[in-house]
């Protein structure tokens, strides 16, 4: 009896016939996909997909289990969510951009909005297939549709695999582009997407879980300077990810900040020579009462209690002679009236205390400092789309995709990246140092 | 080989009785190992419930379907104590009483294993190739007699008697493991070259009753001398199964061959190591800390060892023992912590042979990014004593 029940088992598991769909059947082809994406080719990749959905239609936020040892818990790419559906679409808008023929253009932009739709139907849109489907609306001159796509709720909470998607290449598929000759209706900021910062750190802040989907309209008064230096003389200090970071912080500011791209100056690898002058040249352009936004990140020491960031041609932390002093640029912005914030991934791990970056109290104002790290902290990375990120780049760039919006509360903002991930045992994110501002200050 | 040491008496019956001795002292209680020795699997830090589930180089000897599951090249040693035992004999030769005190023994390396996916060095091959040295059966036990003399009849005592069984057997297993499409499904078979080596020993000085050596006579007896190693050849496959919509449960079953072993005399002989069918299942449960990524693994295994055949003194029968127990994986800093804790038992029917049975626990460390792990396990047997294993494996 047992041998029939165990030859039964076999003959099941090994048949082909009325089996359940496994997971080559959509594991093989949305891998695939994946690959056809990171070679552009979206018509491809899009197929592949599609032949994963059909094996296993339903988008899922959570990691897939693998077969393996029961002692061992495997997920499918380290936990990636499932998002095939989500991917067919975004791919199709890749595709559809590529299209010369207007009308199978728009016919497939109507396929992709569809599908968008199904998923929101499923309860299976997270953040990116909203911003997804308003923009394919936009595309279509469907404003109506978008309009209501920004009151319905979207669950910020589904996780979506974006290890394909860039947001702002989305963008250029946008109306005025490719189909729609109008222009893309501006999406109303959030003006305040956590009302009640809460300064208890029990307390998970930020309780509204929704957020209106779409581009967030740039504030022509909103100007960033971002600098990101990898490579300095100070050897045992420096960040190799750090240029990354700072171009990934100026592509998500365009996208989700509102800052204008024309707005946004981003310096990677430059001399103490190259920053004062790209603090110079901004300072004369940003007009009185701007926010500016100062993010570094690289090497970063005190000296005499006076706190400077290094150019790459910096040879220690000591000489001064190739860095810039903090008070120097807030001091150049602030006499601008600005309201200046400035924030830095900087490791705070001297060996002698007082060469500590981030101590020094600058008498200019108002400026907001948050730093990525508590005195004595160092720099962490994260894995984000195959690349190593700084973990306070990584968690402000969540954050800011959650808040999406061109008027950005600061406290509430570092609460919530504090929550998003901000303890390690070499890293603690801390709160931000705020002078001549209000707490509800916004960027 | 056979090694005899002769001495010469005045009683020609005492021939027959020095035969009969190897039976009366093996009514000690030795803790059976002889053929369910563990040589360190991680999972028998949870009372081995889970040793047919694994998938590391300890596939080979528990389930080499496991083999499948190894994604990445994978090194393990593994060390822990030889147990021993010490008996003191008492009564007399015919009629002894036995007192057996185990021994935790040296600490030795008790596992050498590797596992390689076969794509790693040849594209498109699907499987794994695991080879293990393991060891698997020990016993070491050295029983003495009283100083005065043990009691032989007509007036003869055996002084200074000792008596000395040690086995040892180790494996050395070639193994193949692959799965289905789907993954679901794993088998394994692999090839055991089983060595064996074999110790069997008496000694004394036969006296008369008043404590005179006895140096002559017209009856001659041998104790027995022995000592040799013997080779053998077995199979063992397996499978494990899984169902594709809930891979959190998972079955096992092995099998594994009696093994022959030629060499050794009728008196020391351990001429068939048992062959071993293992069936167990293995529940785990995802999710259980809010933001963490710890989970909950059950498990329940039993094995059945059959076909054995040994010697008087190292005799065998058919064994039937079980494991329970759980390891819960703590996700500490995305390090991952594996806390066991199990119960298992193994029965023994066998002359002079003893059940083991007892508690075990196991804690792990594998760091965040997986290349390496670290476990270590204590069992505390009801017979008393204490077992420890530590085993380290290393994935390129």
């Amino acid at each position: 009896m047992h041998a029939l029940g165990l030859s039964l088992l076999l003959a099941t598991t090994f048949s082909g016939a009325h089996r359940a769909p496994t997971l080559a059947d959509w594991r093989t082809p949305y891998e695939q996909g994946l690959s056809l994406a990171g070679k552009s080719d979206w018509a491809g990749a899009r197929a592949a997909f599609l032949i994963a959905v059909k094996a296993r239609p339903n988008d899922d936020t959570r990691a897939t289990l693998l077969p393996g040892p029961i002692t061992e818990r495997r997920t499918w790419r380290e936990g990636a969510p499932y998002s095939a559906n989500l991917l067919a679409a975004y791919c199709g808008v890749r595709s559809a951009a590529g299209l010369t023929d207007k009308d199978a253009q728009t016919a497939l932009l109507r396929l992709v909005a569809s599908e968008l739709e199904g998923l929101y139907t499923r309860k299976q849109a997270g953040s990116n297939a909203a911003f997804l489907l308003a923009e394919v609306y936009g595309a279509l001159a469907e404003n109506d549709k978008r309009r209501e796509l920004q009151t319905r709720l979207v669950n910020r909470e589904w996780r979506e695999d974006t290890a394909i998607i860039a947001p702002e290449q989305i963008a250029i598929v946008s109306p005025g582009n490719v189909v729609n000759p109008n222009p893309t209706p501006p999406v109303e900021p959030n003006p305040n997407p956590n009302p009640n910062p809460n300064p208890n750190p029990n307390v998970t802040p930020n309780p509204n879980p929704v957020t209106p989907a779409g581009t967030v309209r740039p504030l022509p008064n909103k100007y960033a300077l971002i600098i990101g230096n990898s490579q300095t003389g100070v050897l045992d200090s420096n960040i190799p990810f750090a240029a990354d970071d700072a171009g990934l912080i100026a592509e998500e500011l365009a996208v989700y900040g509102g800052y204008p791209k024309e707005n946004i100056v981003l310096l990677r690898d430059v001399t103490s020579a190259e920053i004062r002058e790209a603090v110079k040249l901004l300072a004369e352009k940003v007009p009185l009462k701007s926010t500016v936004f100062f993010f570094y990140a690289g090497v970063g020491t005190s000296v005499n209690a006076k706190d400077y960031i290094a150019g790459t041609n910096a040879t220690s932390a000591i000489d001064t002679a190739n860095m810039v002093s903090k008070a120097e640029i807030y001091d150049a912005f602030t006499r601008r009236e600005s309201m200046f914030f400035a924030f830095y991934e900087v490791k705070r791990s001297a060996r002698t205390p007082s060469r500590i970056f981030g101590t020094e109290d600058v008498s200019a104002g108002p400026y907001a400092e948050l730093q990525a790290t508590v005195q004595g902290g160092g720099i962490t990375s994260v894995v984000r789309n195959g690349k190593p990120t700084g973990m306070f780049t990584n968690a402000f760039v969540e954050v800011l995709r959650e808040y999406r919006t061109n008027q950005i509360p600061l406290l509430s903002f570092a609460w919530s990246m504090f929550y998003k991930g901000g303890t390690t045992t070499e890293q603690t994110f801390v709160l931000p140092t705020i002078v001549l501002m209000n707490d509800d200050a916004k960027f | 080989m056979l090694e005899t040491r002769t001495l010469s008496i005045s009683f020609r019956w005492v021939v027959v009785l020095a035969a009969a001795g190897i039976a009366v002292v093996s009514q000690a209680q030795v803790p059976d190992l002889l053929s369910a020795f563990d040589a360190g699997a991680r999972s028998q830090g949870a009372g081995g419930a889970l040793n047919g589930a694994v998938g590391d180089t300890f596939a080979n000897l528990y389930n080499p379907a496991g083999l499948a599951y190894v994604d990445r090249t994978t090194v393990q040693i593994a060390r822990r104590n030889f147990p021993s035992s010490r008996s003191s004999v008492t009564g007399s030769y015919q009629s002894p009483n036995v007192r057996t005190s185990p021994r935790a023994g040296g600490q030795k390396i008790s596992h050498v294993g590797a596992a390689v996916p076969i794509k790693s060095f040849r594209k498109r091959a699907d499987g794994v190739l695991g080879v293990s040295y393991s060891v698997t059966g020990v016993m070491d036990d050295v029983a003495f007699g009283p100083a005065s003399g043990l009691p032989l009849g007509g007036g003869v005592s055996i002084r200074n008697f000792l008596e000395q069984r040690k086995v040892q057997t180790e494996f050395l297993t070639l193994g193949y493991g692959r799965t289905n499409q789907a993954g679901n499904l794993a088998w394994g078979f692999g090839l055991i070259v089983a060595n064996q080596s074999v110790r069997f020993q008496q000694s004394g000085t036969l006296v008369d009753n008043t404590g005179t050596p006895i140096s002559g006579g017209p009856a001659v007896i041998s104790f027995p001398n022995e000592s040799y190693r013997s080779t053998g050849v077995g199979l063992i496959a397996g499978l494990q199964y899984q169902s594709v919509q809930n891979p959190n449960l998972s079955y096992n079953l092995s099998f594994r061959s009696p093994i022959q072993m030629p060499g050794g005399s009728a008196a020391g002989n351990y001429s068939t190591i048992p062959g071993r069918i293992m069936a167990g299942v293995g529940l785990r449960y995802n999710g259980l800390r809010e933001g963490k990524d710890d989970y909950f693994v059950v498990g329940a295994n039993t094995q059945y060892l059959f076909g054995g055949n040994g010697s008087q003194s190292f005799q065998r029968r058919d064994q039937l023992g079980f494991g329970l127990g759980i390891e819960y994986n703590l996700d500490f800093n995305s390090a991952r912590i594996p806390i066991r804790l199990g119960y298992s038992a193994l029965d023994s029917d066998a002359l002079g042979f003893g059940e083991v049975l007892g508690v075990s626990y196991g804690i792990g460390y594998t760091p965040a990014h997986g290349r390496f792990s670290l476990d270590l396990t204590y069992f505390r047997p009801r017979y008393g004593g204490q077992d420890t294993w530590i085993t380290a494996t290393y994935r390129f």
